[in-house]
């Protein structure tokens, strides 16, 4: 065993200045440098927050999600989000375009990739935490309404299940349980029809003379009509728990087709391009 | 009843139950990152790395789980809170010693480190034989 006595200099420099910044952050963070610390009152942002996210006694202008972030992103910032789920989903045009060349199938037969995976140890523990992906992000997504999460964090939550799949076992597993691009594409374009149909139909209303206007979830004073906030026991928030099912669908799916394209090995590209 | 006067006896338990599981968890880390430095490869690296993560992080997170069910004043939240680390902890058990095990059996099977100062290697002996 040969253990070197000196260390370098770099090891010395480098020890000293992660102490260095340990001391600093610590002075940082008690001369208030974390900037607001929480008082026991309540302040103004969050007031207003309560005043207009969940209101039982003055449900003039509420949105019927105890959540406030989930509130404000599907019911008053409603137009931001949903351009920026477009905005998405067009990216993802563009990365299948780019990918795209006449040749190259999306589907391998067993005898052009072989992959064995990793070891046993990984697969069996894998299996495992893919189960336990799959639950939590539709937790995730179930409840984004009522808890943090939303459909956005769930859709990149589930996608991972596809990335450790095809890490700990390979491409082949997840085509011989017909997880493609071919089945992944459609079902996109499904949640983001859901998306778009849930903002659009209460100005279809309007067209019946009813007053109301796109993306309306609650009543409001001048729009008399709105989605229900809850069924028995079960508080969907209006239209917000169907907007966070359909931007988790889009989202997951979305973020699977990049991985499948991703996993795809420039080898066959080339044998393609050659030919 | 015995330190603590407001709590009684079995979350008192509990409570000096966590704390021992939490200073394990110190002396756990203390240890890894002591190895991470003194030890000579990449693999016993690793398997300080290890003692690091899973008596580290793992045994202070079943000591939070008991203390927060022991602290009485938390009211509800200490279900949550209990709860939360007590799933942290499986997840770790569960997924850690998955991942250093990978990265051994990756670095070991692509020879980017070499198994340099080292008292036997039945990882090679066994590959050779396979090729046998």
């Amino acid at each position: 065993m040969v253990i070197s006595k000196v260390r370098p200099r770099s090891e010395i420099i480098i020890g000293l200045g992660v102490a260095l910044l340990l001391v600093l952050t610590l002075f940082a963070v008690i001369a208030g440098a974390t900037g607001f610390t929480p008082k026991e009152d309540i302040r103004p942002l969050a007031k207003f927050y309560l005043y207009y996210a969940i209101n039982w006694y003055e449900k003039k202008f509420w949105a019927a999600s105890p959540e406030a972030v989930n509130s404000m992103v599907w019911d008053y910032r409603g137009y931001d989000t949903l351009y920026e789920t477009s905005v998405f989903f067009l990216a993802i045009i563009g990365a299948i375009a780019v990918f795209r060349i006449p040749g190259v199938k999306d589907v391998f037969s067993k005898g052009i990739l072989s992959g064995r995976g990793l070891s046993l140890i990984v697969k069996t523990i894998t299996k495992l935490v893919i189960a336990f992906v799959l639950i939590v992000s539709i937790a995730i997504a179930v409840h984004g309404n009522l808890t943090p999460g939303g459909g956005f964090q769930a859709g990149s939550a589930i996608s991972i299940a596809t990335l450790l799949a095809i890490a700990a076992f390979s491409r082949i597993f997840l085509e011989e349980r017909k997880i493609t691009t071919k089945l992944m594409l459609p079902i996109r374009v499904l949640g983001v029809l859901g998306i778009g149909l849930l903002a659009l139909g209460p100005a279809l209303i309007a067209l019946s003379g009813i007053m109301s206007f796109v993306i309306q979830n609650q009543p409001k004073p001048w729009a008399d009509w709105g989605f229900i906030p809850g069924v028995g026991p079960f508080w969907l928030s209006g239209n917000q728990f169907f907007y966070n099912f359909f931007e988790f669908v889009a989202v997951g799916a979305g973020f699977t087709v990049i991985y499948l394209i991703f996993s795809i090995p420039e080898l066959i590209y080339k044998r393609v391009l050659k030919k | 009843m015995f330190i603590f006067p407001e709590l009684n006896p079995l979350e008192e338990i509990a409570l000096i139950i966590g704390i021992i599981l939490t200073l394990i968890g110190v002396f756990c880390d203390i240890v890894g990152s002591i190895g991470m430095v003194r030890f000579p490869n990449f693999f016993v690296r690793l398997h300080a790395a290890t003692v690091g993560t899973i008596g580290g992080a793992v045994y202070p997170l079943f000591g939070i789980t008991l203390m927060s069910l022991a602290l009485n004043y938390l009211g509800v939240m200490r279900y949550f809170i209990a709860t939360g680390a007590f799933l942290t902890a499986i997840a770790i058990v569960l997924t850690a010693p998955v991942g250093s095990h990978a990265l051994a059996r990756a670095a070991h099977r692509s020879k980017t480190v070499p198994v340099e100062p080292k008292v036997c290697d039945f990882l090679k002996e066994d590959e050779r034989l396979i090729e046998e």
